[in-house]
């Protein structure tokens, strides 16, 4: 009786085993699996991935106070519930020109007070610890990352950020 | 002679008009010829003239083809009169005179008429003058012949008179206006009655005159005159020219029965003191007969009979030379007299001549005038023609205008609420954009909480699982909020895009309108203009017109009036010529008298005494 | 909890607010001119009299809109003059070296004494202290060394520089001014 001509066509006992089956699978991944949350961004058209755990929240429309005496992809001051961010721009930081944003990402205080300006937020996703890919190559501004990760089929770098509050300290200290 | 003279000049006379009118006919075959106008209004204008003549009361001038139609005529055009004798005649003829009989149709009997012809072959037309013979009286003018005619002596007191068939005296030295057959003077008259009813003859009979005792006989010749209801009478005494004559007579019988007398009873005894002075006188005479010598006398040598005889002889002599004398005073008063006419004919036919000419060339001014003043009519009438046509166009155009300016009015509403439309459409759209916004701007506040929830609740662990299941949910939501508003906005977009498309569009018609709109009042302007001025050049060209067409009429009364005038002094040129070759005629007569005269010898002293 | 504040002077450029610790502030008088330096230094303007003595002058005025790029509103506008007593500062160094550079420069000014020059847009404040927060830690120091101690902000759009006066003023006339851009 279950015999059909199809090989596609499935009874319903069939497809209820096949949904038991993948939630199994599911189950396993999710255990066994370590996810890191991304927040997958654009600066203009570009993605970046920062980890999730370093943002402690995304804010819009923020007027930026223009600091003197430093480097200019450190745009200013940020006023978040009355404390001064430091705002940075990663555009300017990779390719010296400003970018036109109103997206923050801020980081969370634990490291220091400090905001990303970007285009804006493309999505937020768990990557499987094992698709976190490591940088291939290694030139200047493959400081600013820490490796790599596929989003829609899209190589996707992951941002840097202790390199980067780095290399700004010593910018400073510098100038 | 008189006669000849009367005939001449009626001759003449039609034969002056027939040439004007070929003359007339030669003329406007020239202009057709030239191209001035057109076969048939040439031969049109040739007719009227032709028809506008008239030959004393009745006559008329005529066109008769070499078919013998009357192509050309006042009562019968088209008549076909080659069946006449007389046609037959003169279609044979062509040109040159012509007496013949005729009756119009509506006239009780055919008159005597007289015609001159001339042919004028390019359009086979002869040219037919032709007056009735009885009215040819009105033509000639009796007081030029009444002064010749009573200047003429017959004799010691003859004279030459003419009346009428009725015996009415027309020329005559001192009864002019009186009828013959009453005028008595104690006369007896019935010779007056044998002469109105004779008309043609010699007559006999006894007139005294008023300061005379006795009766006298005179002997009258008469001769009539049909064409002119002429009897003239050529009279004297019979005593003045036979007087002596039979005294002569007498006085040869006498002579001649005393001589044989005397011869007889003396003749022996006499015989060689009266023979030879009769010898004498007999030669003389001879010698004077042979000779022709008047002058010579017969010598008086006795008192006697003989010498009454010479002395008779003598005055015989005399009173024939007297006579010849007065023939030859006569013949040479005739031949002054012809002298005289002839020269004043020639002076008034040159005279004439000029005028003809200095007519002829005004009638052509004039012709010309007048066809200028017809053509600069006719440009007018075109003119006139063109302005009425332009004034019907500009007021039909004036219509259009008017309508398409309504229409454009028309559009222009119609597209400023279009305008006004499209205005209220955006204004709604730009509100729906407003919401849409808001709502984008919320959906995008929603993502960020709802990011900001999942960082939350990843940093919270497990504990933020069902929180991080919310977040996603929200996440979700916004996601989809965003896509719609996303959707409206591109939607909103093209309706927007469009509609500021057509509110350009429509607001460039505006404009588009508005500059038709200023265009069309401009050219409603112009049009105004344009009827008004041609209203008034319309108006000015008929003013122009009317006036110019008086001066027309006027011009062609002037001109055939100048015409008329051309043509009476032409016929008087003519007539004064031919009545010119006529004197001529007569001179050469006055001259054969003279020389006639001539042969005689005269004594001319004597005739002195014997005048008295 | 005791409510620790202070007071400032705080002067207004818009937007941009800065501060300045009253506690050596001795007085003010309206700026009318100034007498020339025989020296040159970025931002001072010269000598004014106080009284009869003589106080070396610094446009703080300039300084600060050049520096922070502000727009500045009226360049025509009062000025005032502000006295600082550098016997009541807490940094004793600049008292010292600035009596030297009075001697080696052969000024005659008063060696306790400095003025700036601020425009009427300002007023004395009382701040309360814990409003006050310092940099992030990646600017701190470094500003610190320049004269910005740290900021507030008064609402949403505006922010409140509390600065150094002394350290801006002695720094640039000792050390040859603070570094520009």
């Amino acid at each position: 009786m279950n015999e059909r001509n199809n090989i596609n066509s499935l009874n319903n006992e069939e497809i209820l085993k096949e949904i038991e089956s993948k939630i199994t699978e599911l189950k396993k991944e999710s255990v066994n699996d370590k996810k890191v949350k991304f927040i997958i961004f654009y600066i203009d058209d570009k993605l970046y991935a920062m980890p999730g755990n370093v943002v402690q929240e995304i804010i819009i429309d923020y007027p930026v106070f223009y600091l003197p005496f430093v480097p200019d992809y450190i745009r200013g001051l940020l006023n978040r519930h009355g404390e001064p961010y430091t705002v940075i721009d990663l555009k300017s930081l990779f390719t010296g020109s400003e970018l036109d944003g109103k997206t923050f990402l801020v980081l969370r205080n634990k490291i220091d007070n400090i905001a990303f300006i970007i285009s804006g937020i493309y999505k937020i996703e768990n990557i499987l610890e094992d698709n976190i890919h490591p940088l291939t190559s290694k030139n200047e501004n493959m400081d600013y990352f820490e490796g790599s990760i596929t989003i829609d089929e899209e190589e996707v770098f992951i941002v840097n950020i202790k390199n980067i509050i780095d290399r700004i300290a010593n910018d400073i200290e510098n100038s | 002679m008189l006669l000849l003279t009367f005939d001449n000049t009626i001759k003449s006379y039609l034969r002056g008009i027939a040439e004007k009118n070929l003359e007339i006919v030669e003329k406007y075959y020239e202009k057709y010829q030239k191209g001035e106008l057109k076969e048939n209004d040439a031969k049109k204008i040739v007719t009227d003239i032709i028809l506008s003549q008239k030959i004393g009361k009745t006559g008329y001038v005529a066109g008769v083809n070499s078919k013998g139609i009357l192509v050309i005529h006042p009562k019968a055009p088209g008549t076909d009169a080659s069946g006449y004798d007389f046609m037959k005649k003169a279609i044979s003829m062509k040109n040159g005179y012509l007496e013949y009989n005729w009756k119009n149709p509506g006239e009780p009997k055919e008159r005597a008429k007289a015609g001159y012809m001339r042919y004028f072959q390019p359009w086979d037309i002869i040219i037919w003058v032709s007056s009735y013979k009885e009215e040819f009286s009105h033509l000639i003018n009796p007081e030029d012949f009444e002064k010749s005619l009573l200047d003429v002596k017959i004799g010691k007191t003859g004279y030459i008179f003419i009346m009428d068939s009725k015996g009415n005296i027309i020329i005559h030295p001192f009864l002019k206006g009186k009828n013959i057959l009453e005028s008595g003077e104690g006369n007896d008259n019935s010779f007056a009655k044998e002469i109105v009813e004779k008309k043609n003859g010699v007559v006999r009979y006894f007139w005294k005159q008023q300061n005379e005792s006795k009766k006298r006989e005179k002997v009258l010749y008469y001769r009539y005159i049909e064409s002119l209801d002429w009897i003239i009478c050529a009279g004297t005494y019979l005593d003045e020219l036979s007087s002596n004559v039979k005294k002569i007579i007498t006085f040869m019988l006498l002579f001649l029965i005393i001589g044989v007398a005397v011869f007889t009873s003396m003749s022996f005894i006499i015989a060689g003191t009266v023979t030879r002075p009769i010898r004498d006188a007999i030669n003389m005479v001879k010698y004077i007969i042979s000779e022709n010598d008047l002058t010579k006398k017969i010598p008086v040598t006795s008192k006697d009979e003989m010498g009454n005889l010479a002395e008779n002889l003598n005055m015989f002599f005399d009173e024939i030379s007297y006579i010849l004398n007065n023939i030859k005073n006569s013949a040479n008063k005739i031949s002054d007299l012809i002298q005289t006419l002839s020269s004043s004919t020639q002076e008034s036919s040159s005279t004439a001549n000029q005028q003809a000419a200095a007519v002829k060339e005004i009638v052509s001014t004039m012709e010309d005038a007048d066809t200028l003043a017809k053509s600069i009519d006719k440009k007018i009438m075109e003119v006139t023609v063109t302005t009425e046509n332009a004034q019907k166009t500009v007021k039909s155009g004036f219509e259009i205008v008017k309508k398409s300016i309504l229409k454009m009015e028309e559009i222009r509403e119609s597209n400023t609420s279009t305008i006004e439309g499209i205005k209220y459409l955006n204004e709604k759209i730009n509100n729906i954009w407003d919401i849409v916004n808001i709502i984008n701007g919320i959906a995008d506040q929603t993502k960020i909480i709802a990011f900001n929830a999942e960082l939350e609740a990843s940093a919270a662990g497990e504990a933020g699982k069902n929180f991080q299941i919310v977040a996603t949910e929200i996440r979700r939501l916004a996601d989809s909020t965003v896509n719609s508003t996303k959707e409206i906005k591109e939607k909103i977009n093209e309706i927007q895009k469009s509609s500021d498309r057509l509110l350009l569009t429509s607001e460039n018609g505006t404009e588009k309108i508005k500059e038709g709109n200023e265009i069309s009042a401009k050219i409603n302007e112009m049009f105004s203009d344009i009827l008004n001025s041609s209203e008034a050049s319309n108006e000015a060209t008929q003013k122009i017109s009317l006036s110019i067409k008086q001066q027309v009429a006027s011009f062609e009364q002037i001109l055939i009036a100048l015409k008329q005038i051309s043509e009476g002094v032409d016929n008087a040129a003519q007539a004064t010529k031919e009545t010119s070759g006529v004197a001529d005629n007569l001179e050469e007569l006055a001259i054969l008298l003279n020389k006639l005269m001539e042969k005689y010898k005269i004594n001319t002293d004597k005739l002195e005494v014997a005048n008295e | 909890m005791i409510l620790k504040t202070a007071d400032f002077l705080s002067i207004n450029y818009g937007n941009y607010d800065f501060i300045i610790n009253r506690y050596n502030i001795v007085g003010s008088i309206s700026y009318s001119g100034s007498q020339s330096l025989p020296f040159t230094a970025e931002y001072f303007n010269g000598l004014i009299n106080y009284g009869e003595m003589k106080i070396i002058s610094f446009d703080i005025d300039r300084f600060l809109t050049k520096v922070f790029k502000l727009n500045n509103i009226d360049k025509n506008e009062a000025k005032i003059s502000i006295i600082g007593d550098l016997k009541k500062s807490s940094y004793s160094n600049y008292k010292e070296r600035f009596k030297e550079f009075i001697l080696t420069q052969n000024i005659d000014c008063s060696p306790d004494l400095f003025s700036f020059l601020i425009s009427f847009r300002s007023e004395v404040k009382r701040i309360e202290i814990r409003n006050l927060k310092i940099f992030p830690k990646i600017l701190k120091n470094f500003y610190k060394n320049n004269g910005f101690l740290g900021c507030t902000f008064k609402d949403n759009n505006s922010i409140v520089f509390f600065i150094d006066i002394e350290k801006i003023i002695f720094d640039i006339l000792l050390k040859g001014g603070i570094k520009n851009e």
